[in-house]
């Protein structure tokens, strides 16, 4: 009878665990489905805010060809991408020999598909030169057209 | 008492194992579970959605074309304080104060605000060429702003000029 009594104690106090593992799962799919995983593009950087105009749009386009300009981790220089392709300055002898890399990989990259969307990503806190090397790489690759990426609301 | 006279009890051994075989054991798919769990909370990059201008990049334009609209020059430059001076055609040139705290509107209306009275003083359209000019130490930022705030008075026709 002890037994018996041992036996049953320790079977009272097992957890119910599946409830909580209900939450768990939820919890998971959850995550998984708000998430929107990061392109390897999309380059971590600050770019302007507070730009009443900017159009948030409801789906992210993955074809979009995104060009960007991020400062190096000194802040000292700044290197571009075109997708995930990253070209440095300092790689280049010349400006001209960037400029013509960056254009040709842009050419590439937009041919696949007419009127092709451009995101240019640039930080706030560089300097127009610093951006328009992009610019000018966009319009010789024969881009007219390009979205500028900016928050809708201040940021701060 | 004898453990053989309890009904509970089962020596039969080859029994007790067949019964366990049933048995799904949770813990290891528990611990996988919360691993999991802790990997997205810890992973996942919280930031909000990015919104796009949508912008004209320069094409050559023919010498015919050029006399035909004679643009409108915005000129924008960044000041080491980190303020902005903006000057619209021939005016004056003036300063965008930073915004000091949150209920305050965007600082760079006044830029709208200038520019549509010297839009409507030279009698322009909203197809009318503008020309934005940033110097090379201009902050990207401050461009980007002050396309926002042409953007907002409708005006499509907007060329960014390359600095020097």
């Amino acid at each position: 009878m002890k037994i018996n009594s041992i036996l049953k104690t320790h079977s009272d106090s097992q957890f119910n665990m599946t409830a909580m593992i209900d939450v768990v799962f939820l919890l998971i799919i959850f995550f998984m489905l708000i998430c929107q995983f990061i392109v390897q593009e999309n380059f971590t950087l600050a770019i302007p805010d507070d730009c009443v105009n900017a159009v948030v749009p409801d789906n992210q386009d993955q074809n979009a060809v995104t060009v960007s300009v991020i400062p190096t981790e000194n802040n000292e220089d700044v290197f571009y991408a075109v997708r995930s392709s990253q070209f440095l300055p300092k790689n280049y002898d010349s400006q001209t020999l960037l400029l013509e890399d960056m254009s040709n990989e842009i050419s590439v990259q937009t041919s696949r598909k007419e009127n092709q969307l451009v995101h240019l990503r640039a930080d706030k806190d560089l300097t127009y030169k610093q951006v328009q090397l992009a610019l000018q790489a966009l319009s010789a690759g024969g881009i007219q057209k390009v979205q500028l990426a900016a928050f809708k609301n201040d940021q701060e | 008492m004898s453990l053989h006279t309890l009904k509970s009890y089962h020596p039969n051994r080859t029994h007790r194992k067949e019964r366990r075989r049933f048995e799904i054991k949770m813990t290891p798919m528990i611990d996988v579970v919360f691993l999991l769990l802790i990997f997205f909370l810890l992973t996942a990059n919280f930031r909000s959605k990015e919104g796009f201008l949508p912008a004209e990049l320069p094409q050559q334009v023919t010498r015919a074309e050029q006399l035909e609209f004679v643009p409108l020059d915005v000129q924008v430059d960044s000041k080491p304080d980190g303020s902005c001076h903006v000057q619209i055609g021939q005016t004056e040139a003036f300063a965008i104060q930073l915004k000091t705290d949150e209920t305050q509107r965007s600082e760079f209306d006044i830029l709208s605000q200038r520019l549509k009275s010297v839009l409507d003083e030279q009698g322009r359209g909203l197809m009318d060429p503008i020309k934005l000019i940033p110097t090379a130490r201009t902050k990207w930022d401050h461009v980007v702003k002050a396309y926002d705030a042409i953007w907002q008075l409708d005006l499509k026709n907007i060329t960014f000029v390359l600095a020097e």
